[in-house]
């Protein structure tokens, strides 16, 4: 083969092919797993207590409190005409009130959550559910992060990765990881609650296509934006230069800087905030809206008393989730802060992984431990906002207040646009433009344009092919693959309560909010042996990689699941069971109809997310596996901006293509699969 | 004739008070017991218990010779040959309303000319037959009710639980589905318990009325004689 194959080699010669070396150097292998899984129990153990002591305390609020009454002398009383009830029973009765009185003696806290457990029928759900759950979360959740956690402790225990945490660089990434997430989350918070605020309340025209083009930034893969933005400013850009506004030669490149990189960070996860504030929103009443007008209350008033209370548990998870995106954001900064010597801790991580030593696994294992204490802290938060808030429809009402702006109208129609224009037509066109130049810093017209950039990538390169034909194959695999695992949780965590639902559903949280990089690590570690019982390692598979994936986006799957079956009235389960219908049976009548969307939902954006994944995949391809994330970090990092260009453009074009075959399907499918419509 | 047996009934959700304490009592078939109390008194939970939702803490229900639940296990809802009719009707969206009628007839394997000739008899009992194709979204309040009540007459159930299913609906509706309750329980003959906080709905309806306060259950009476409002020390609004 040609050309990019050679780029290929030269970075994997860096990367993952010293794998196995650097394992047996850190003498991983010798712990016995048992031992690493019971320590990770105790790592989370205080979180899980946090969580229990917060749901002791709703528990608490519900239920009346009254005094203790005596009880009345007549235990029986008949209805007229009947005769007595049948004594035995009272006989009988005494035994199991004994019973249960020794058992809450004896067995204190921990035998009182055993013994609510086998109460558990009464919630219907059948006894292999619970087995089945906690098994598919240990595999996918607890296995490779307690490996990892076994890294990081052999790390410490060599004393060379305690150095390492003392380091200056540690340090600076750290800052630099917490500025840059902190600036994106700002940046993230004003464009998502402005769109979102005028999406679902204002009388503005073009919500869908406004919603549409708003949620492509999340869609574009991280490398792909940080690409375009490049593209768009500096002096070498083509855009730039062929409107004659370039900045001369040698002037440094604004967005390689900590700003440029939280700007970018705030434009890549504003559709998240934007998701998360329009979710809120859809639930708020008109009538609750209408009310307040008719209590005398102005826009303002309302918006200050009622939308702004509705909105805001999801205003602040959507900040939470925004922040620790950022947190865990490779592409950016790897494109944008690596040539200006910025490094954040996920990129420190990765360079660590390329400069391989003996204590590398430890070191990695520790910068990521950093990493995932940040990311809980975030993660708490978010849970703390939307713990709160149980909007169970009945049924699928969702009509939507309008406030009618006037004359403000296409004021703020004009703003949207023109912000729209600039965060994402701009880059978009710039990488378009840069894709068609022949050369770096050719300006673009008519005489030097050209399609060879992407002659070259179509049909002379097949490892360009090759990453498109995986990269879909693992995101199809990934998306619908989930479902089977993501359902059945959902249905779990919505049906029962307490410590242990809030540990699984930590434990499906908690891949999701560790960075790619951190999981594919782990992924490394856990499956460089050979399999037991089979002999046959995954390394080097894409196997690795479907793995990877299917821990990594367990979460973006069972999200819209789980708050569907949140929005459910109970009543509709409970009254096909006493229509007769047995677990699998209602599943399918009852709950799979109506949570249909949510998976439809789940499905798109597993697929979308997965198909331009570049983080995971950049630890564990090997050559054959590469998807389309690494082809295009790959043809960028070897200075081949035009190809990685075009290729880029091709993704876009693609996610756009995707996203608007399913608009065109949109009347067939049933009503809130497609995030950005109504 | 199988009786509704109650016998000692507790449910504790560990709260220090028991929502439900040491409730006992025997329902003869076609008895029509109404369940009164005011909101927080425990009386859902027992309607949910003789469902089969919750699991007792300590006492039994049996139907019968059948035991159907105690603290030690459960025979689940799905099994009991119960209906209900939910505070939110429960219909389901997806279906139509003659699809969500048949739907206990279709889980019994009853399909074909059989099933849409019971349908169909439900649905003419509640009146609603020139509404079998709708979604129940383009429904109003008191048809939905209907179409509820007409998914428990579709299977001759044993026992008939209804909870609150007058208190969304205006007064006149109220009259005319009393009466429609009323030809219900005559035609199905099932035992009938109905929870609500009205006392004068009660009093309509039942063959019996059973007050419940603070979980406990004070008093079991026909409806007329006796004024259980006073009594208990709390008053319907």
């Amino acid at each position: 083969m040609t050309g990019a194959d050679e780029i290929a080699r030269s970075r994997r010669l860096r990367a993952p092919a010293a794998a196995p070396d650097a394992e047996r150097g850190s003498g991983v292998k010798n712990l016995e797993p048992p031992l690493r899984l019971r320590s990770t129990a105790r790592r989370f153990g205080r979180l899980r207590f946090l969580f229990l002591f917060g749901g002791g305390e709703a528990a608490e609020s519900r239920s009346p409190q009254t005094t203790a009454a005596r009880l009345p002398d007549e235990l029986t009383r008949t209805l007229s005409g009947v005769e007595l009830p049948a004594v035995p029973h009272a006989t009988e009765e005494g035994s199991p009130k004994a019973k249960s009185a020794q058992h809450a003696d004896r067995a204190g806290r921990w035998f009182a959550f055993r013994l609510r457990k086998r109460r558990a029928p009464s919630g219907g759900e059948p006894a292999w559910l619970l087995p089945f759950v906690l098994g598919a979360v240990l595999l996918l959740s607890v296995l490779p992060l307690a490996r990892l956690a076994g890294a990081g402790v052999s790390g410490l225990v060599d004393g060379q990765a305690a150095q390492l945490i003392f380091e200056p660089a540690t340090f600076s990434a750290l800052r630099n990881t917490l500025v840059t997430a902190t600036g994106g989350m700002a940046v993230s918070l004003a464009l998502g609650s402005l769109f979102a605020f005028a999406v679902a309340l204002t009388d503005i025209r073009g919500k869908l296509a406004l919603s549409f083009a708003f949620m492509l930034p999340m869609m574009i893969p991280p490398q792909v934006t940080a690409l375009a933005w490049v593209e768009m400013s500096g002096p070498a850009s083509p855009l730039l230069k062929t409107l004659g506004l370039a900045p001369p030669l040698g002037s440094p490149q604004p967005l390689y800087s900590l700003s440029g990189i939280a700007l970018l960070l705030g434009v890549q996860h504003a559709p998240l905030v934007f998701l998360a504030l329009k979710a809120g929103l859809a639930a708020s009443p008109r009538d609750g809206i209408e009310a307040a007008r008719l209590a005398g209350a102005g826009p303002f008033r309302v918006f200050r008393d009622i939308v702004l209370p509705l909105g805001a548990p999801g205003l602040i998870a959507g900040g939470a989730i925004a922040f620790v995106s950022g947190i865990g954001n490779f592409g950016i900064p790897a494109i944008l802060g690596i040539p200006a010597g910025i490094e954040t801790l996920p990129t420190l991580i990765f360079s660590r992984l390329a400069s391989f030593g003996a204590a590398t696994f430890g070191e990695i294992a520790l910068i990521s431990t950093l990493i995932a204490a940040i990311s809980a802290a975030g993660l708490i938060v978010q849970q703390r906002a939307l713990a709160g808030r149980d909007y169970r429809l009945i049924g699928h009402s969702g009509a939507r207040a309008a406030f009618a702006l006037g004359r403000f109208r296409i004021a703020l129609e004009v703003l949207l646009w023109a912000l729209l224009a600039l965060v994402l037509a701009a880059p978009l066109l710039a990488l378009v433009a840069s894709s068609l130049v022949p050369a770096y810093g050719v300006p673009l017209n008519l005489n030097t344009m050209s399609l060879s950039a992407y002659a070259e990538i179509l049909f002379r390169q097949s490892i360009t092919l090759t990453a498109l034909k995986n990269s879909l194959f693992l995101a199809s695999a990934a998306a619908l693959g989930l479902l089977t695992v993501t359902v059945p949780a959902a249905y779990l965590l919505t049906r029962r309560k307490g410590a242990l639902a809030n540990l699984i559903a930590i434990l499906i949280e908690i891949p999701y909010a560790l960075p790619g990089i951190v999981l594919a690590v782990a992924f490394i570690l856990t499956f460089a042996a050979p399999l037991p019982g089979v002999g046959v390692s995954l390394y080097g598979t894409i196997w690795i990689i479907l793995a990877a994936y299917f821990s990594s986006f367990l979460a973006v799957s069972l999200k819209p699941v789980l708050s569907a079956f949140l929005q459910m009235d109970p009543a509709l389960e409970e009254a096909a069971r006493l229509a007769g219908a047995g677990f699998f049976r209602r599943m399918r009548d009852v709950l799979l109809p109506l949570v249909a969307p949510a998976a439809g939902a789940s499905v798109i954006l597993v697929f979308l997310i997965a198909a331009n994944e570049l983080t995971v995949s950049a630890l564990l391809w090997s050559a054959g596996t590469q998807t389309l994330g690494v082809a295009i970090f790959n043809l960028d990092d070897s200075g081949s901006s035009d190809l990685a260009s075009a290729l880029s453009v091709l993704v876009v074009l693609l996610v756009i293509a995707l996203m608007t075959a399913l608009e065109f399907l949109a009347k067939h499918l049933p009503e809130g699969v497609l995030p950005w419509r109504n | 004739m199988a009786q509704l047996i109650l016998n000692h009934l507790t449910k504790d959700y560990g709260s220090g008070r028991p929502a439900v304490a040491d409730v006992s009592l025997t329902l003869r078939r076609q008895a029509f017991l109404a369940l009164l109390g005011p909101s927080g008194c425990g009386k859902t939970t027992v309607l949910r218990m003789i469902a089969g939702f919750e699991q007792p803490s300590d006492g039994s229900i049996s139907y019968g010779e059948r035991r159907l639940s105690d603290a030690e296990r459960a025979l689940p809802p799905e099994k009991r040959n119960m209906a209900m009719v939910f505070q939110s009707y429960a219909l389901w969206p997806h279906m139509t309303v003659a699809e969500n009628v048949g739907y206990p007839l279709k889980v019994r394997g009853v399909s074909g000319a059989t099933w849409r000739k019971l349908v169909g008899e439900a649905l003419s009992l509640v009146k609603l037959t020139e509404y079998a194709e709708r979604r129940p979204a383009e429904l109003s309040g008191g048809q939905r009710q209907r179409v509820a009540l007409a998914r428990c007459l579709v299977t001759q159930p044993d026992v008939v639980l209804l909870d609150e299913p007058l208190a969304n609906l205006d007064q006149h509706l109220r009259k005319a589905m009393e009466e429609t309750f009323r030809a219900f329980h005559e035609r199905s003959g099932a035992t009938m318990v109905y929870v609500t906080h009205d006392q004068a709905e009660a009093m309509a309806l039942a063959t019996d009325v059973a007050v419940m306060s603070e979980g406990r259950l004070l008093q079991v009476a026909p409806p007329g004689r006796s004024m259980p409002g006073r009594r208990a020390g709390w008053s319907a609004g």
